[in-house]
């Protein structure tokens, strides 16, 4: 019989794992060269593989001709946008940074409380985690700054940036629960005015504005004492029916609904939701008379042009095309067989035809079915058939979350005694909304990547800009593949980063996990 | 009450379209799809400006569509099959390389793809063009007087195969040979029931069908030969051979290598998707790597990614629209010339809106169909 | 601490097979996950026709032994030996090993898309390139074995978690190994299919199979083991035989998990 009690004559330690370092070579032999198989194929790969790197180098760096791309780097950006409204674009970067770092710093404030009331180790994301994410864009941005760019301006604003972000970002993450949702609506309230800034039109702008205020309303509602509570909800009705006699319109009929539905639920006693909605009705009564107050100076949609315009759809796109999407998953579940049918009728007809089908029913006729003196301009045309495609879609994700939160959640929830609404508003939303982030940042970038369509119908956003370069005499023929690659990584580095944000996300959430 | 509002709000948007429309003098009805076209395409001699839109336009229009189509699935599943299972290879460097691809192609909006071939590789690219003053570049065979390709920045020439005769005789023969492949087939299924070695009759029977139908092809007094193409008289056209243009390669392999980046994700996940126990329980058998992928992991891959997948070749029938960037002339492109042209919009939208919903319809079917096949029979 | 009988001491040396065949030989084995150490030298001996039930906590290393016995897991330090064949990274080694011996596992692991006589015989016919018919003949003889003939034509999606167990232990004897290794076999049971299972194990222990069972069923090991092995936290920590082990317990810790489940 083996002899198992041999001391062991080298002095290594067998409470760590064997030495598992290993120099180039052995790196290269378990990963290269591991088999035959995998010897043959190196050996095939990898010289094509330098050589392909090689000639990219040489592209880019040395032989490439960069003037288009370098001479025209303004237009890409921004295209025909009033150059000395230029400051328009400058704000809004800068308060869409501030916002964005105030958000993140909340949030980051948020899940370190919850860190320490569940008594889990608090993991913040780290510096290195954003930068494995988003090294692309840096990069590209970094080298179209040191390459391109001899003004100091743009240096500066790229400063801006980082550093208002920065700010609100840390200022943000010190705060305490009790002032998080003012934080939250100071972010949302931001990204309003960034756009209202941009466009410089009121437009719809007072009821995004009021809903970013509903978590800085909610709180202090829930604050104050059922009187004063209810005091608000008669308020909010009344200036509802004030409101209404002084402008009569059919519009005016949903603040005067809202405010008397305050007044009649603080009447039954629920006086703190009476509060809320008698609140929501007094903001926004008054956003929108404030709105119509200041003059905005406007900046006509169609001016936007270049990166810019694609950034601006997107986001537009997204932002108008959720509440149409919630609406229409929530209409496909509907127990009504009208409003079903209508429901699945729009979503499978948006989705079953290419974007550009719209595009092309935007550009030729969409004008015509509304009344309307003035002609909308292009670009409206074309995020509103953007958008009304992007809602099919994020109706079907919605659908998909909805479907996912486990039936025995709502039964629990009626079990407790609630109401539908409230069971939808408090149980299932926000766990069928958390589940759908990844499906919707990925419809993000889908709908990115799509605004490039815009070429097609001659909207002036960054891929016509370089079609309409390539059209002018001194730049015909001249420098195709460099600008072209220009506009490819452009969309490339934003899409690959916001994919890989979502993969993590997706994997902090742990969704699709038990 | 909703659907009173819904209905109300599509009567009211409906009747300003027909009213402004009426307003502006352009009819709304199909009649337009008896009138000719006004113009012609290029390579399509068959339709010229004096064929009426309907059923030409349609025709040719969804003829090339579904051409383009086709071709871009085929390249994206090999490819992207490939890269799939490259992705996961123990090969680092293969890997790597797979990884790279399908980052970097996956996150361009697939209009420049198909622009950059259009553009960069074809018409401002390295390749001569093709007119009688300075002819495209003809690439010989050493020695021999015909070409082998012909390429230009608009078209290029590929050799195809050409009848001399005697074709009726060779596939009647090529049917006997086929009864010999089948027969070769089955007698190594037998020889692998019976003895248990390996049958290889994938290799058997195709070797039978190579093997007699080279004997059939001689035999026959070589019925087919290959059609090299050529630059005509008047230095404007490809005689013989195979034309194919620049609008139409472009489209193709540009959707293809876009496709085939996200197939490629849908192959990794599939595999990875398959158990993990299901791969030790094949281990713990001492099934070789190879039979464990061929009758284990595969087969259960398969039925997870065929779903997905066929979403991705809906997608890609989709972005054949694409093709108005390189003027290919599939339905998309001919439509919107046709409305160029003065024809009116909506009638033309509209069938154009069917049409690809024609396509949709065609692949949920397919979908529907392949679902039903692979079921997992479950108690 | 003496005792008459000289193999049936109670104590942590797990190499004592008494007078029987060495099967199985671990000796000095170490195993990492990453910092974590699972298998702290890990001696032991398997004799021919025995049958080694392993107990203890989860996380106690118990089923990364025996997983490492087939090389599902790959051992850091030491030496594996099965049948005399020593466990290495050549791929030839791995395979004969694995036709030695066969796996079941907790989550059955039946492949889902082949029908359950076809589960059986994939192994034996391309691996031991056994003739189709010869080869479902073997595969209804086992089915006959563990009562199930009648399942044969159906898919595992079809059985309840009981039978696919079965049909599990069916297919990892269709490759005529010479030691079974069991992973919790019955953990994913519910409660009134977990004796069939048991029952089908003991039939094959009385057989002469040599068995290790990594099982938190303690009947079963009164019953049928011819030792028990106590592991926690990467170690043997006491070994005896089932008389000795469960109504004499030496070690604090042993008494401490026996007193939790039982």
């Amino acid at each position: 019989m083996t002899d198992f009690m041999t001391t062991p004559a080298s002095s290594e330690d067998f409470s760590k794992p064997p030495d598992s370092s290993q120099s180039a070579t052995q790196w290269a032999k378990r990963n290269l060269f591991n088999s035959p198989l995998n010897t043959v194929i190196t050996l095939l790969f990898a010289p094509i593989a330098a050589y392909l790197l090689y000639r990219l180098f040489r592209f880019v760096f040395i032989t490439g001709q960069w003037e288009p791309v370098a001479r025209n780097l303004e237009n890409f950006m921004i295209g025909q946008y009033p150059r000395e409204e230029r400051w328009r674009i400058v704000a809004q970067l800068l308060i869409l940074a501030g916002s964005f770092g105030v958000l993140m710093g909340a949030m980051r404030s948020s899940a370190r409380d919850t860190a320490e009331e569940t008594g889990e180790p608090f993991e913040p994301t780290s510096w290195r985690t954003y930068l494995s994410s988003f090294w692309a864009v840096g990069a590209f941005l970094l080298l179209i700054l040191v390459a391109f760019v001899d003004t100091i301006g743009p240096w500066l604003l790229t400063g801006g940036v980082f550093a208002l972000g920065l700010v609100g970002w840390a200022v943000a993450s010190r705060i305490t629960a009790g002032l998080r949702p003012f934080a939250y609506s100071l972010a949302a309230v931001g990204a309003c005015a960034s756009f209202q800034v941009l466009s410089g039109t009121g437009g719809w702008a007072w009821l995004y504005t009021t809903v970013a205020l509903l978590p800085a309303l909610n709180s202090l509602v829930g604050r104050l004492p059922r009187a004063t509570a209810a005091g608000v909800a008669g308020a909010g009705a009344l200036a509802s029916v004030v409101a209404f006699g002084l402008r009569p319109g059919l519009l005016m009929l949903v603040p005067v609904a809202i405010g008397l539905y305050a007044a009649f639920i603080a009447y039954r006693g629920d006086r703190i939701d009476g509060g809320r909605a008698g609140a929501i009705v007094l903001v926004g009564i008054a956003v929108f008379l404030l709105n119509g107050a200041i003059d905005h100076g406007g900046i006509d949609w169609k001016e936007w042009g270049g990166f810019h315009l694609n950034l601006v759809a997107t986001v537009g796109g997204v932002v108008l095309a959720f509440p149409l999407g919630v609406l229409l998953a929530l209409g496909r579940r509907s127990d009504l067989p009208a409003v079903r049918m209508l429901s699945v009728g729009y979503i499978e007809f948006f989705r079953g035809a290419p974007l550009i089908t719209f595009l092309l029913a935007a550009q030729f006729f969409l004008g015509f079915f509304l009344n309307t003196a003035n002609p909308l301009s292009l670009v409206t045309r074309a995020i509103v058939a953007v958008t009304l495609f992007s809602a099919a879609y994020i109706a079907e994700i919605i659908r998909g979350g909805l479907q996912s939160v486990p039936s025995g959640q709502i039964e629990a929830g009626q079990a407790q005694g609630l109401s539908q609404a409230k069971i939808m508003r408090l149980i299932v939303l926000p766990q069928a909304l958390r589940a759908v982030i990844p499906a919707m940042v990925g419809q993000f970038i889908s709908l990115f990547k799509d605004t490039s369509l815009f070429s097609i119908i001659a909207l002036p956003e960054f891929l016509e800009v370089r079609g309409q370069i390539h059209a002018q005499a001194e730049f015909r023929g001249f420098g195709i593949a460099e600008s072209l690659t220009f506009v490819a990584v452009g969309f490339a580095v934003v899409a690959f980063s916001m994919s890989r944000e979502s993969q993590r996300l997706e994997k902090r959430l742990g969704v699709g996990q038990r | 009450m909703v659907v009173v509002g819904v209905f109300g709000t599509l009567y009211w948007l409906i009747n300003n379209l027909i009213t402004n429309l009426d307003a502006s003098g352009i009819p709304i009805d199909f009649g337009v799809f008896d009138q000719p076209t006004n113009f012609s395409i290029r390579d399509d001699p068959g339709f010229d400006d004096r064929s009426p839109l309907f059923p030409n336009l349609l025709w040719v229009g969804i003829k090339n569509t579904a051409v383009s189509a086709v071709f871009g699935i085929f390249l994206a599943i090999t490819l992207g099959t490939l890269i799939g299972i490259g992705r996961l290879s123990s090969n680092w460097l293969v890997s790597k390389l797979s990884q790279l691809y399908v980052e970097a192609i996956r996150n361009v909006p697939p209009i420049i793809l198909i622009a950059f071939f259009g553009f960069a590789v074809f018409t401002f690219g390295p390749l001569p063009p093709f007119n009688p003053s300075s002819p495209p570049t003809q690439l010989k065979f050493p020695g021999a007087d015909s070409n082998l390709l012909i390429l230009s920045n608009d078209r290029w020439g590929v050799p195809s195969i050409a009848t001399t005769g005697g074709t009726g005789l060779f596939w009647i023969l090529m049917l006997l040979v086929l009864a010999a492949v089948v027969a070769v087939w089955r007698w190594r299924t037998k020889v692998n029931l019976d003895t248990g070695q390996p049958h290889r009759r994938v290799l058997y029977s195709f070797g039978t069908l190579l093997g007699l139908g080279i004997v059939a092809f001689v035999a026959t007094g070589t019925p087919y030969r290959m059609s090299w193409p050529a630059v005509s008289e008047s230095g404007r056209l490809i005689e013989g051979g195979f034309a194919t243009n620049a609008g139409w390669i472009s489209l193709t392999v540009a959707l293809g290598l876009y496709t085939a980046s996200h197939v490629a994700e849908i192959v990794r996940g599939s595999i990875q998707a398959v158990a993990k126990g299901q791969s030790e329980a094949s281990n713990a058998l001492a099934l070789s790597g190879f039979q464990r992928y061929r009758f284990v992991v595969l087969p259960q891959a398969l039925r997870i990614a065929i779903p997905p997948m066929i979403n991705q070749f809906l997608n890609l029938t989709k972005n054949t629209s694409l093709g108005v960037v390189v003027a290919y002339p599939e339905i998309t492109q001919l439509i919107r010339t046709a409305i160029g042209n003065g024809k009116p919009a909506v009638p033309l939208l509209a069938v154009l809106m069917v049409i690809y919903l024609g396509f949709s319809f065609f692949w949920s079917i397919i979908l529907n169909i392949v679902n039903r096949r692979f079921q997992l029979v479950g108690r | 601490m003496t005792d008459q009988t000289n193999s049936t001491a109670v104590d942590a040396d797990a190499t004592n097979i008494g007078d029987r065949e060495v099967m199985i030989e671990v000796a000095g084995v170490d195993k990492f996950f990453g910092d974590f150490q699972a298998l702290k030298g890990i001696d032991m001996l398997v004799g021919q026709q025995e049958v080694v039930v392993v107990i203890g906590p989860s996380g106690s290393g118990k089923s990364t032994l025996i997983r490492c016995i087939n090389r599902l897991e790959k051992h850091d330090r030491g030496r594996i030996v099965v049948d005399g064949i020593e466990l290495s990274d050549d791929v030839r080694n791995i395979q004969e090993i694995r036709r030695e011996t066969g796996m079941v596992f907790q989550s059955f692991n039946l492949f889902p898309h082949l029908t359950i006589l076809d589960n059986i015989t994939l192994a034996p016919r391309q691996v031991r390139r056994i003739p189709k018919a010869e080869a479902e003949a073997k595969a209804m003889e086992l089915l006959e074995r563990v009562k199930i003939p009648d399942q044969a034509r159906k898919f595992p999606g079809q059985l309840s978690g009981g039978q696919q167990q079965r049909v599990a232990i069916a297919r990892s004897l269709a490759m005529n190994p010479k030691v079974l290794l069991f992973d919790e076999p019955t953990s994913a049971l519910d409660p009134e299919m977990i004796k069939e299972v048991l029952d089908t194990m003991k039939d094959l222990a009385s057989e002469g199979m040599t068995m290790i069972c990594v099982t938190h069923e303690m009947g079963f090991a009164r019953e049928v083991a011819d030792r028990v092995l106590f592991m926690a936290d990467g170690q043997v920590v006491e070994v005896g035989t089932p008389e000795h082990f469960f109504t004499n317990p030496q070690e604090e810790r042993t008494r401490l998990f026996l007193s939790q489940i039982l």
